[in-house]
């Protein structure tokens, strides 16, 4: 397992680092911001997924919410009238399966970094060994660890660059979520969101309060791969629209004979508290249809 | 759980049943990285010294004081609980019964990453009132093997510095430290008053011993892991740019004086023997070239790659490599070569590797395990023959 691990993720990304950094003369900064675009750009499609997979279920939060609380006692007729709106409850799976499958890229670029920023001989042997045999590793050593005031193969003193991956993190956190109701009730009657929202708070301080103990070139890389999450995840939400799987599976509303919950769309509820679903849809297609 | 306004339990979690491990996951996850890199990114092999009967092995958590001729542990510093929180792998110097080392550092606190990294000088063995411990000058990890020279001793950071300090009380002596452009890992040599250090910049330093200022440089394309090694007016410096490199110490910024080419990349310094300068490089190979002109005089090979320096006794060297990395059988060799003409000795083949250089106490050729397939940290083979005589574990505390 290990043999596969080492021959099979970590070799093949940590040569990509060297042959960038050999390209690129030598710049460790410009080899880390190259790289990461590059891994952002492997796994995009990943993580287009897994934005959209939260916008739609976000959207989809008031029906689910409704027919879970109606059909909490008969959980088949609830799963027909998920059906009916085009909610799969699977879909959590799918929305995080990206994340899974990047985990082992995580994993590679700690070892990665470990490897190629090591500050002792022993690390460096490392290196050596793992080196494939059209690089030249005469032309490449020392590796050049030094930017501005930084040790980028020493956690940063200065607090600097933990600072600025919670900023980014944080910021980026903020735009894969699914966003607060306007009046503030959202987070507390939608799951998702309160659980996005946690997030947003936990993962950064995790990451940052690691960046206090890792390599600082490491916290240069999330914070590369953060601003571009950001960049992405602002493209997403104002470029892409979310897929819309409700208009494709379902031609009638779903009647639900109960109270809507706080954080519900009062204009889709009548008079006597019944709802009805409604189909989510972007606001580019909001828009366009009040014209 | 997340609960509904009504108190109930979460229909959400109940129907996302993987957000939460995945989440636990996440966590877990990102505990389990920066525990291992925090682990390796500090982890190096031992040091090793030789004085009289005696090793001094900074094998990690401790440096051991062995005594050879009793086959017994004299002692070990530090010991209790500061055992777990420091790291010792620089060889310690020893000179007239004080050992003076170093220590890799351990950050400040869990959220102020600077390091604070002490020098020690201690009697042999400790406990004398005249030890002491400097923690205020270095801030990087101490990796080269220390040197003392009179009353003076030297050491090197990772973070590319070059102290000198008193080493009779640790006071710093020179008024700042000497920064190289990179650090320096290697044996440094002292002569005529002039610190000699290689680093990883691929320049080789004479400092001033009294003030600590450069008093001369030698420039190459190449880094020197495992620094130079001084014969009267010449430096000898192995790099991984594959070339041997031979300077004339009174003439400086200079080119070389003679240049050997390797089959690949060279780590260890060379020892100089009869006029022979003996080396081995990354592709196991052993090579005696004349130390006047750099001639190749004879060459051996050696299973794998060579990180160490050999070690020399009556006409002997003995060499410790790797075998190939690249195996998943992973093996390890010490071998002995004729210093003559290169012919094999003898070979034995250590349950662990050896990458610190030997050394040579009596009829034993002494090597210090490093890894995770054993407990030994010392083994012996007798220098003749290459039976193996004795290994010592710390853990056990039990000679064999």
């Amino acid at each position: 397992m290990s043999y596969i691990w080492n021959e099979f993720v970590i070799n093949p990304m940590l040569n990509a680092m060297l042959l960038l950094y050999d390209f690129l003369g030598n710049n460790l900064i410009l080899a880390i911001l190259v790289f990461t675009i590059l891994i952002r750009l492997l796994t995009l499609p990943l993580n287009l997924k897994q934005q959209r997979s939260m916008m739609r279920t976000q959207e989809m939060q008031p029906q689910i919410q409704a027919i879970q609380k109606k059909y909490k006692d008969n959980p088949q007729k609830m799963q027909e009238e998920f059906s009916k709106i085009g909610y799969n409850p699977a879909d959590s799976l799918t929305g995080c399966l990206p994340m899974i499958i990047q985990m082992p890229v995580l994993f590679g670029m700690f070892t990665v970094f470990r490897i190629m920023l090591g500050t002792t001989p022993l690390a460096l042997y490392e290196l050596t060994q793992r080196v494939y045999s059209g690089i030249n590793l005469s032309s490449i050593l020392p590796i050049d660890t030094t930017f501005l005031w930084w040790n980028l193969g020493q956690p940063d003193p200065f607090l600097v660059l933990p600072i600025l991956v919670f900023v980014t993190m944080f910021v980026q956190q903020k735009y894969m979520s699914p966003a607060k109701k306007k009046d503030g009730k959202g987070k507390q009657d939608d799951p998702a969101a309160a659980m996005s929202q946690s997030m947003q708070y936990t993962m950064p301080l995790m990451f940052g309060f690691f960046s206090l103990q890792f390599q600082a070139g490491l916290s240069i890389y999330f914070i590369f791969s953060n601003v571009i999450g950001i960049l992405q995840g602002w493209y997403t939400r104002r470029v892409v629209p979310p897929v819309d799987a409700v208009a494709a599976k379902s031609t009638e509303p779903v009647v639900v004979d109960q109270q809507p919950m706080s954080g519900f769309d009062a204009k889709a509820s009548d008079s006597k508290g019944s709802y009805k679903a409604k189909p989510p849809t972007s606001k580019r297609k909001r828009r366009s249809a009040k014209r | 759980m997340i609960r509904f306004p009504d108190g109930g339990s979460s229909l959400y979690a109940a129907k996302r049943p993987f957000t939460k491990p995945i989440l636990f996951l996440l966590i877990l996850a990102a505990f389990v990285l920066a525990a291992c890199a925090g682990q390796e990114q500090t982890q190096n092999w031992p040091g090793m010294t030789a004085d009289g009967d005696k090793v001094y092995v900074a094998y990690g958590p401790a440096v051991l004081a062995y005594d050879t001729a009793t086959q017994s542990a004299d002692w070990t510093y530090p010991s209790g609980e500061e055992r777990s929180q420091l790291q010792f792998d620089a060889a310690p110097s020893v000179l007239n019964g004080r050992v003076v080392f170093g220590d890799y550092g351990q950050a400040t606190s869990m959220i102020n990453p600077r390091q604070i990294v002490s020098v020690y000088g201690v009697s042999d063995p400790p406990g004398s009132p005249s030890d002491w411990k400097n923690s205020d000058l270095a801030e990087d990890k101490i990796i080269a093997p220390l040197l003392q020279e009179g009353d003076r001793a030297f050491f090197a950071t990772g973070d590319s510095k070059v102290f000198a300090i008193d080493a009779t009380n640790g006071q710093a002596l020179w008024p700042a430290p000497f920064v190289a452009a990179n650090p320096i890992w290697g044996p440094m040599a002292y002569a005529d008053g002039n610190l000699y250090v290689a680093g990883m910049d691929g320049n080789i330093y004479a400092i001033d011993g009294e003030a600590g200022t450069e008093n001369g440089r030698w420039q190459t394309e190449s880094s020197f892991p495992g620094g130079l090694t001084l014969d009267g007016d010449m430096l000898y410096a192995g790099g991984l740019d594959n070339f041997l490199h031979a300077f004339d110490r009174t003439v400086s910024d200079t080119e070389e004086v003679w240049v050997f080419t390797a089959e690949t990349g060279i780590w260890g310094a060379p020892i100089v023997v009869d006029e022979q300068v003996i080396f081995g490089d990354m592709n196991g190979n052993v090579y005696a070239v004349a130390a006047a002109t750099g001639e190749l005089l004879w060459q051996a090979s050696a299973p794998g790659p060579i990180v160490t320096s050999p070690a020399v006794s009556d006409g002997v060297i003995y060499i410790a490599s790797e075998g190939d990395p690249g195996s998943r059988e992973q093996q390890w060799f010490l071998t002995a070569f004729n210093s003559e003409d290169g012919t094999q000795v003898w070979q034995q083949s250590p349950v662990a590797g050896i990458y610190t250089t030997p050394v040579v106490i009596g009829d034993s050729v002494i090597g210090v395990l490093f890894g995770t397939t054993t407990e030994d940290l010392l083994i012996a083979y007798d220098k003749t023959s290459g039976i193996q005589q004795w290994t010592y574990s710390p853990t056990s505390a039990s000679e064999k």
